[in-house]
């Protein structure tokens, strides 16, 4: 268990894309995943593969971490790119007894696997140079003008950072009772599937009790402070677009309306 | 003390918590099989209904991680959303409690692996243009349901090993300690 990385993949840094708004990082890659189901051709995937590749490079987080994140989908990737190549009807290239491969069936294959690597890479690209306090402060963000629609966007925004404040807490807890359990003779690692998830009992139940405890704990020490639901609260870190903020975002809608020409190269 | 300040806090928590079990417990594999324990707290809404919003930010954040990523944020989210909904209305009808993983277990089971195999291409209709309206016309008409059920029966039967073996256990033991202290 490793206590620095519970958000995942962030790598500290001082690179240009560490330093980036957190606001316009999580919009702009949500717009270029949104985008890459528009992406037609197989010249646009790759000059946004390149794009991606130089933003790894550029966000000094180590390039090997990039390609480690492909790991939980390698099994989905071959599956699809066997089934893409075996099961495509269309021009045959290649045939064996009941083998057939397709021309298109190979094209489909590569498009739909550097999709799928697109998609990972760029989440990754987030969560890499993005820390769990930007992150958090950048959804607030982003969902504070849903005010208008009466949604509670500060209520929501107050639970994220309550969420976030936890987490450390909560992993530090969870690893006590796991070893508290351990020591006397839990087994969480052994067993059947069922008898290994009904095993986690006995540490998400303390875990659960405690967690509402403090949860109640920290309620009465709010409305002591004064909290007021749906009172006005200010942040502490005021957040601002800059230049290289601007350049960013020039910088992906060129890459993506680039992109989205019908190259007659290839 | 207010209600309010009560399941705002308690619902920060229970983000947290799920957040924590996806993030630091890796998932037990067999096999293939992946198993998220924290879906086990999906179950939670069955008898507290505030901690649906707590399940919902907390599988936000979880995916951030998945490597779906994006996609799964929001179309995960919202299935997860709609299933605490449900489960959270199974607990005020005083259903069975043997009913409330049904929510979770279904709508993740066909709701997830509809994006999975649209992702994955596995529609079989061999075009590049992977609109879900045009995969789900293709899922539906052609014979290539195998490979979205093959999904479906794989999310489902991780996410009924969760809830079943572990979720309502989990629920009965809360239930029993509500009555005295919570």
């Amino acid at each position: 268990m490793n206590r620095k990385n519970f958000f995942g993949q962030y790598q500290y840094s001082n690179s240009p894309l560490h330093l980036l708004d957190p606001r316009v990082k999580i919009l702009s890659i949500f717009y270029i995943i949104v985008f890459l189901f528009f992406v037609k051709s197989l010249w646009g995937y790759l000059i946004l593969l390149a794009f991606v590749i130089i933003l790894v490079l550029l966000s000094k987080v180590n390039f090997a971490s990039a390609i480690r994140s492909l790991k939980p989908i390698l099994y989905l990737l071959i599956f699809t790119v066997v089934f893409q190549i075996f099961f495509t009807p269309g021009n045959v290239v290649f045939s064996f007894h009941f083998i057939k491969i397709t021309k298109e069936g190979l094209n489909l294959a590569i498009y739909i696997a550097i999709r799928l690597m697109l998609l990972s890479f760029f989440t990754f690209i987030l969560t890499s140079t993005t820390s769990s306090i930007e992150l958090s402060d950048g959804f607030q963000a982003i969902i504070s003008p849903l005010k208008i629609i009466h949604f509670p966007s500060e209520d929501v925004a107050l639970m994220i950072s309550i969420s976030l404040q936890f987490v450390p807490i909560l992993f530090e807890e969870a690893d006590r009772i796991m070893k508290a359990q351990m020591s006397r003779g839990a087994d969480f690692n052994s067993g059947g599937i069922v008898n290994r998830a009904k095993s986690f009992l006995p540490l998400i139940l303390p875990l659960l009790l405690n967690a509402f405890n403090r949860a109640d704990q920290l309620a009465i020490a709010m409305e002591a402070r004064g909290f007021v639901v749906g009172g006005k609260r200010t942040p502490y870190r005021a957040m601002r677009i800059k230049v290289k903020d601007c350049i960013f975002i020039l910088s992906t809608l060129a890459v993506t309306l680039f992109s989205l020409f019908r190259w007659t190269i290839i | 003390m207010n209600r309010t300040t009560r399941y705002i806090t308690r619902i920060g928590v229970v983000a947290a918590l799920y957040f924590v079990l996806t993030a630091i417990l890796a998932p037990i594999s067999y096999g293939q099989l992946q198993i998220r324990v924290a879906e086990a707290l999906t179950l939670l809404p069955f008898i507290f209904p505030e901690t649906v919003i707590g399940v919902t930010i907390g599988c936000f954040f979880a995916n951030l991680l998945s490597p779906f990523g994006v996609i799964d944020m929001i179309f995960g989210t919202f299935f997860t959303f709609l299933a605490a909904l449900l489960t959270m209305f199974l607990g005020k009808h005083k259903k069975s409690i043997f009913l409330a993983p049904l929510p979770p277990i279904l709508i993740n089971a066909f709701g997830v692996s509809l994006y999975v195999v649209t992702l994955a291409g596995l529609t079989g209709n061999g075009n590049t243009n992977l609109n879900l309206s045009v995969s789900l016309k293709y899922i539906f008409q052609n014979l290539s349901l195998i490979p979205y059920l093959t999904v479906v029966a794989w999310i489902g039967i991780g996410e009924a090993i969760a809830t079943y073996a572990l979720g309502i256990p989990l629920i009965n033991a809360l239930e029993r300690r509500k009555k005295l202290a919570l």
